[in-house]
């Protein structure tokens, strides 16, 4: 770059041509390096939300949920996505604003439908699932039942997630999340490995 | 076709839904090419995943299975994922009792971005799997 009194001259390499090029400006514009916020690891952790490779977070979809997280009631827009200009941050801000307004003008949320179930016939009452249930959804409860004391687990409906961790704990098929049987995971691997 | 020139393994993998499947589901549309030998059945979490299950699967007609999950600190459900690491040392006692090589199973962590991750995990398990040969519960009819 060369300063003179009728501008700058900056000679730069342009990557298509392979070649030298002197360019006249009046002035020179850098754009910086847009670099993710060094505690968005923190608030990834904290929101259950992925980041990319680059430490950007990461949408639910790139093409079919572009402002949603996979965390259900978390939403994304500006530079925490990635580099862009104002206008797509404000176009994508306007987004994730209408996405939030879908839940919060709700009077009533409803549950999680894929969530577990215990099968009283199976279960004793070990109580073998209720340390590793991440989010303590499960009590021991004993009633009586023709003369006799019984122990099963009792699930909390609005407490559990359905993440399963209770059934591949269970060793005897006391409880299993729904839509997520032993029977319709083991379908599952049958139809894959083409053995059934 | 001969086992000793064209072994063609199968291999299942366990992807959860929130990490593993979506970084699946990223190699595929970064048009990442990976063996066609791993088949993927989708999960809530890797904690779902019953140690019965990986050895019922590897005994009625996998050569390997792999499990994969968010990374340590990212599992959906806070810890799910320690869970089915705590489990897997079952899981390799469990393969020693069937007669099963460890390499069979793995326990993987990949996150929703690591599209590359996936496609490299998956060559690397068809590619050992190739090297210890099919599954003595595998009866081929090909
Ligand atoms: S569901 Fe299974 S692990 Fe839990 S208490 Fe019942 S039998 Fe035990
Ligand atoms: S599915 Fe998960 S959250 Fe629900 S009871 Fe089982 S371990 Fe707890
Ligand atoms: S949700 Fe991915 S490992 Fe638990």
């Amino acid at each position: 770059m060369k300063a003179s009194d009728d501008g700058l001259r900056i000679r730069v390499r342009d990557p298509v041509l392979r070649q030298f090029l002197v360019l006249e400006a009046d002035a020179l514009v850098l754009a910086p390096a847009i670099v993710p916020p060094e505690d968005a690891e923190e608030i990834a952790q904290r929101f259950k939300v992925p980041l990319t490779a680059d430490g950007f977070f990461l949408e639910a979809h790139m093409k079919l949920r572009p402002i949603d997280f996979a965390t259900e009631g978390v939403f994304l827009c500006g530079m925490a996505h990635a580099p862009k200009t104002v206008s797509e941050s404000i176009a994508q801000a306007m987004g994730a604003a209408a996405r939030a307004a879908t839940l919060l003008s709700k009077e009533e949320l409803e549950l999680e439908a894929t969530i577990s179930e215990v099968v009283d016939a199976n279960c004793d009452g070990c109580a073998y699932c209720i340390a590793p249930c991440p989010y303590d959804a499960l009590v021991l409860i004993e009633y009586m039942y023709g003369g006799e004391i019984k122990r099963t687990v009792q699930r909390n409906p609005a407490l559990c997630k359905g993440c399963g961790v209770c059934m591949a704990t269970c060793p005897k098929q006391g409880i299993f999340v729904r839509s997520y049987r032993p029977e319709q995971l083991a379908a599952m691997v049958d139809a894959a490995l083409g053995v059934a | 076709m001969s086992e000793a020139n064209g072994f063609e393994p199968k291999i299942i993998a366990f992807c959860c839904n929130w990490c593993s499947y979506a970084g699946a589901d990223l190699a595929g549309t970064s048009r990442l090419q990976y063996p066609p030998n791993v088949r993927i059945v989708r999960v809530m979490c890797s904690g779902m995943v019953h140690p019965n299950l990986i050895i019922d699967t590897l005994t009625k007609g996998a050569d390997g299975v792999i499990l994969c999950g968010c990374h340590p600190g990212d599992c959906h459900y806070l810890d799910g994922n320690l869970t089915a690491q705590k489990r897997a040392e079952a899981i390799d006692l469990m393969l020693e009792d069937f007669g099963l090589e460890p390499e069979r199973f793995r326990l993987e962590w990949i996150s929703a971005s690591e599209g590359p991750r996936f496609a490299q995990v998956m060559t690397e398990m068809v590619e050992s799997i190739k090297g210890i040969g099919p599954s003595p519960y595998v009866r081929r009819s090909d």
